[in-house]
């Protein structure tokens, strides 16, 4: 999980400390329709998966997000 | 892949609305949120027809650039295909207004073809095949759209991305040995993610269709302005069309130069890392234009001239709304690329 938030903040150029499991990312100030594309790209070069629309629409937190990505990489 | 031998390019023409909209004056978000967008899409300025240009003014426009530079007897063009999504009427094609202000002759085949940021490639592809059989020497391949008109001025996902433009590509059926290589592809499961879902048949346009709403990706808009689901769009991007692209790679090598539809930049460079394609081979016009649809190639391979080497090996690809995607690798050995030049009304 560490080193997701790591990536994470990343992706949407955040501070590590400002990133929480239970977060709802859509609430962060930085998520716009370009922290998109930057958090699919992180997702697919670092584990090699894309999230389906309908799937990522009920992921809600930084831990719904890493829960997805645990389950499905390949 | 698919071969097509004895067809070359002759010319390509390229025409853009006068009027420019600097996405860095755009009344959306303070100014550092529009410098971070110029940034990342890779857009600075983009073109933008008023109410009375459509697409087929400025395709028409640098058709008869094009004729008149090649010094083309219109007689001899035997195909006339206009691949646009912003025609100027359901019906008729618009193809069939062009043909007549062309003067083009009665026994030349003439029809549109809907498609958007694959329409170039599909459009040279279905172009180079009827010429092969057919009794002339020309094909006149039109491609442009006129997108800002669709887009809701309020939707940063598509206000500052989309320009307009209009191409004209002549090819010519030649006795050596070019050939051009294909391959083409569609996956119709992506149909919604990018659309205008009111105005035509399936949801007429109504007073309903033209209320502005705000979307659930936070976007204001009308069901009969442009819709584009961006991550799903990348999604696709992601697991179809790089693959894609790989496969023709690993077939024809890597070319002299590449041009991919004009996207947008975060995505277009992903692909470029992707697929190990080196920055200097790899052209942009977004900067100036734009994503352009269906012009975005022929204005890459003119706003980039200059830099082209007669006989370069290129490889062209457009890939988007549908899903539809085309990659070709081609010779630009005697094509002739004249200089993007603005609209004026005749």
């Amino acid at each position: 999980m560490d080193k997701f938030i790591d990536i994470l903040a990343d992706a949407l150029e955040m501070e590590i400390t400002d990133i929480k499991a239970n977060d709802k990312f859509r609430e962060y100030e930085e998520w716009d329709s370009l922290a998109v594309l930057s958090v699919i790209a992180m997702i697919k070069q670092n584990y090699g998966i894309t999230i389906p629309r309908k799937e990522f629409d009920s992921l809600l937190t930084v831990e719904d997000l890493y829960n997805y990505i645990s389950a499905n990489k390949g | 892949m698919i071969k097509i031998d004895g067809i070359q390019i002759k010319g390509i023409a390229c025409c853009v609305p006068p009027d420019i909209e600097d996405n860095l004056n755009v009344p959306l978000f303070d100014a550092d949120k529009r410098l971070k967008i110029v940034n990342t899409t890779g857009v600075r300025r983009r073109r933008i027809t008023n109410k009375d240009t459509c697409t087929s003014d400025l395709a028409l426009h640098a058709a008869k650039k094009l004729i008149s530079n090649l010094e083309i007897d219109v007689n001899e063009i035997g195909i006339l295909i206009f691949a646009t999504q912003t025609p100027d009427y359901f019906l008729p094609a618009t193809s069939h207004v062009l043909h007549k202000e062309l003067g083009l002759s009665t026994d030349t085949i003439t029809f549109d073809m809907n498609l958007g940021c694959s329409a170039y490639v599909y459009g040279l592809y279905v172009t180079s095949s009827l010429l092969q059989t057919a009794q002339k020497k020309y094909a006149l391949l039109l491609a442009g759209d006129t997108i800002s008109k669709y887009a809701a001025p309020d939707d940063a996902s598509t206000r500052f991305l989309f320009g307009d433009a209009g191409s004209a590509t002549i090819l010519e059926s030649v006795s050596n040995e070019s050939s051009i290589m294909f391959s083409l592809g569609s996956d119709g499961n992506g149909w919604s993610n990018l659309i205008i879902p009111a105005g035509a048949s399936r949801t007429k346009h109504s007073l309903e269709t033209q209320k502005i709403v705000v979307g659930t990706d936070g976007n204001s808009r009308s069901e009969e302005h442009l819709f584009m689901d961006g991550m799903e769009i990348f999604n696709f991007t992601i697991s179809t069309v790089v693959p894609h692209i790989q496969k023709v790679l690993d077939t024809c090598g890597m070319p002299d130069l590449v041009v991919f539809h004009q996207a947008n930049k975060y995505m277009l460079e992903f692909m470029r890392k992707s697929l190990g394609i080196p920055k200097d081979i790899f052209l942009y016009s977004l900067s100036e234009y734009g994503n352009t649809s269906s012009a975005s190639i022929p204005l890459s391979l003119c706003f980039n001239k200059a830099g082209i080497e007669n006989n370069a090996k290129t490889l062209l690809s457009g890939f988007g709304v549908g899903y539809s995607w085309g990659t070709m690798v081609l010779s630009l050995k005697g094509t002739l690329l004249l200089d993007i030049f603005e609209y004026e009304v005749l």
